[in-house]
């Protein structure tokens, strides 16, 4: 009998440990911590003041409510591919914000879907995208997304600093090294450059080599990085780094910007989503005398690397239509021109940049237009992950020993003799 | 008297009582469901080339082929030795530092010292991540240590800090003693006052000074301490991502790239999760070799004493 009770009693406990979960099991739809109800979609994107401005942006959208889930930057990827997990319907994002060079990655697994029906049916003209970025969201000739928020290097200077040196603005690279080189040994400072081992970098050396009309790859498809463009950039990213404000091997976008923005170094290359902070009387000592150009390459031509964001509709969408609707929307001219003027945003709508309302807000978007006009891409492989690593690792030997660029390049050459890029 | 010992009896697992059994089942379930089969999980999938979504297990299998690619792999060997490099000067640090900390501390007055010790334990409440950010600002060539190298007349080229790859993994060490270094005083300060007072008084009447009571009194008496914080700091300093991430980003040059941070890179920049789980199976292997299995030989020496 006395054992029985204790049967009984040690059930109890096991009943009662394992209730919460077996009754949570027993759930059909376990409760996602970010979930969209029939009515309303939710949108995944990186945080930060963007996304702050774009939540109160997405409260005018008429014909559902909008939730933005803003997540870290450095997560968003890894939170988006866990929600393309979850099945049809159950509930996770419906629209998610793409960085260029992840879509041909989101529309090989199928995680993301293509909108040409859709375009048919709800009459959208997609020619008002400029052509270069719309070729980037085209995929085996169907398209999976609208392009918006482009961005790339420039060159910003204090115009005060070089007038007070009768200093020219640099027309080719070897010019541009030559200012910093000038400013370097003048006045201890150099030239702002995002030399961290990181993107920023690899950005910075690939937007030189386009500028010098080379590619990572020759025209049969193989890793070409000794061509004679690829070592120039090179040689040209290595000088950049010699004569460069100290700390700035260290230094990611953020804090090139900020060097520029506050007068410790007279010309820096910042990315154009930053520019905007340089007319904030709070946080800029350059409001009244910074100005914008193009970096160029060895014979002055330019061509930016076009990285951009692209809005696209999730496979696990709850509803497919309202969230075309709602990107149509979010990417229209008028949307986008409220955007760009009290976003800084730069769109992917070309009659924008001819806007004189637009151009007055935005000094440097001339400057970024014609880098992007005449800009390459970043090839939409995913073994391109393995030669932008090498390249980050590379560049950053380059910019912090006495290796020479040559050389470093033939290791890296050497080191990717075996990867597959064509995959 | 019989009634008791019969009762002890039958409720002994030996004559098949279910009891024990019963109450342990959750805590064993819970352990297997929570660790044990993630756990498994994720070194069935390092024998795959896993890729979200479904896959096809025949033709995913590759065997051994992740842990072999990851000898050959340079970065990864590299990853190895910054993130042995990292740990050994990491918990040195925080050997040495918490133990003159606490030390010092504890020789204070109380109502000193209890003043004092909430002050220094104030790092350890911040993210990693964020002492990672603090950190950057400090060794910016226009913050606040190089302004005071500067006002010494030490100049920037004696330790560039996170600029160059000779003092790059150094200034990542000394970022995780600041914050790990007032949990070390925390610990080591419960140690000291288990310590009898009147060893010290035996050891000063036979004429032994400070630092002899030190080294013969006080250490010694520390050992165990020691051995909790080695597994602590040590399981810890091997998984080291948070502080390097923000701090340096890997770099330069690869000079502070650690397993955990290749690891991240491998699942979610270059999409490689079946790698990335290889590597995290080779820090967890690690991980054991080098501080589990010592703690645990320890645990057993002081049961069998």
């Amino acid at each position: 009998m006395k054992r029985l009770h204790q049967v009984i009693l040690a059930a109890a406990i096991c009943v009662l440990a394992f209730a919460p979960a077996a009754f949570a099991a027993g759930q059909k739809e376990p409760a996602a911590p970010a979930q969209a109800v029939k009515g309303s979609l939710l949108v995944s994107r990186w945080a930060g003041p963007h996304a702050d401005f774009q939540k109160q942006v997405v409260q005018s959208y008429p014909s559902a409510t909008v939730r933005i889930d803003d997540i870290d930057y450095g997560s968003l990827k890894q939170k988006q591919l866990t929600s393309f997990q979850a099945s049809m319907g159950s509930g996770n994002y419906d629209v998610v914000w793409v960085n260029s060079q992840w879509m041909k990655e989101y529309v090989d697994a199928g995680y993301i879907l293509p909108i040409d029906d859709l375009v048919k049916k709800y009459k959208l003209d997609t020619g008002i995208y400029a052509k270069g970025m719309m070729d980037g969201v085209v995929f085996g000739g169907k398209t999976y997304g609208l392009p918006t928020y482009t961005q790339c290097l420039i060159l910003a200077y204090d115009s005060a600093a070089f007038a007070k040196d009768n200093i020219k603005v640099p027309k080719t690279a070897d010019e541009l090294v030559a200012v910093a080189k000038f400013f370097k040994e003048k006045y201890g400072t150099g030239i702002a450059i995002p030399a961290k081992q990181g993107g920023a970098a690899a950005t910075l050396y690939s937007q030189l080599l386009f500028s010098s009309g080379g590619y990572y790859f020759d025209k049969s498809g193989k890793l070409d990085l000794l061509s004679e463009p690829s070592l120039y950039a090179a040689k040209i990213y290595d000088q950049l780094a010699q004569y460069s404000v100290r700390g700035a091997t260290a230094w990611h976008h953020d804090e090139t910007a900020e060097a520029v923005r506050t007068k410790v170094a007279p010309l820096g290359l910042i990315m154009s989503g930053l520019a905007g902070l340089n007319a904030d009387t709070e946080k800029s000592l350059v409001v009244d005398t910074v100005k914008y150009a193009t970096i160029n390459g060895k014979t002055g031509d330019t061509a930016a690397n076009n990285a951009f964001w692209v809005w696209a509709i999730a496979k696990n969408s709850n509803d497919v239509d309202e969230s075309f609707k709602f990107i149509s929307w979010f990417t229209s001219p008028a949307i986008e021109k409220k955007q760009t003027l009290e976003n800084k945003q730069i769109s992917a709508i070309t009659a924008l940049s001819e806007d004189p309302e637009v151009q007055k807000v935005m000094p440097y978007l001339s400057v970024v237009m014609k880098q992007i006009s005449n800009g390459k891409m970043d090839p939409a492989l995913k073994s391109f992950q393995t030669l932008k690593d090498a390249l980050i690792v590379g560049l950053s030997k380059i910019a912090t020993t006495d290796t020479p660029s040559d050389e470093v390049m033939k290791g890296i050459q050497e080191q990717l003799k075996a990867v597959d890029f064509s995959k | 008297m019989r009634s008791s010992r019969r009762s002890t009896y039958a409720l002994s697992m030996e004559k098949g009582d279910l009891l024990p059994t019963l109450l342990m089942a959750p805590a064993v379930a819970l352990v297997f469901f929570v660790m044990v089969v993630p756990l498994s999980y994720g070194v069935f999938l390092s024998l795959f080339n896993f890729e979200f979504g479904a896959f096809d297990l025949r033709k995913a299998f590759v065997g051994l082929r992740h842990y072999i690619t990851f000898l050959g792999d340079e970065t990864a060997l590299r990853a190895v030795a910054n993130t042995l490099m990292f740990s050994a000067g990491a918990i040195a640090g925080d050997f040495v530092l918490g133990t003159l900390a606490a030390t010092f501390i504890h020789s204070f007055s109380r109502s000193i010292a209890r003043f004092i010790r909430p002050i220094v334990t104030v790092p350890l409440l911040v993210s990693p991540i964020v002492v990672g950010l603090i950190w950057r600002y400090i060794y910016d060539p226009q913050g606040i240590l190089y302004w005071l190298m500067d006002q010494v007349g030490i100049p920037f080229e004696a330790f560039p800090g996170v600029t160059s790859a000779s003092t790059a993994l150094l200034s990542t060490i000394i970022a995780h003693w600041w914050q790990v270094v007032p949990f070390m005083i925390i610990v080591l300060t419960a140690g000291l006052v288990s310590i009898p007072v009147e060893l010290y008084e035996a050891a000063h009447i036979d004429g032994a000074g400070p630092v002899t009571a030190f080294f013969r009194i006080t250490l010694p008496m520390l050992k165990d301490v020691y051995m909790v914080i080695l597994l602590i700091s040590g399981v810890d300093t091997i998984k080291v991502f948070d502080i390097i991430f923000a701090l340096t980003g890997g770099g330069p040059n690869n000079s502070t790239v650690s397993l955990s941070m290749y690891a991240y890179s491998q699942g979610f920049a270059n999409s490689n999760l079946s790698y990335a789980m290889a590597i995290s199976v080779v820090v967890m292997t690690l991980t054991f070799v080098i501080f589990g299995i010592p703690f645990i030989r320890q645990n057993r020496n002081r049961n069998d004493r």
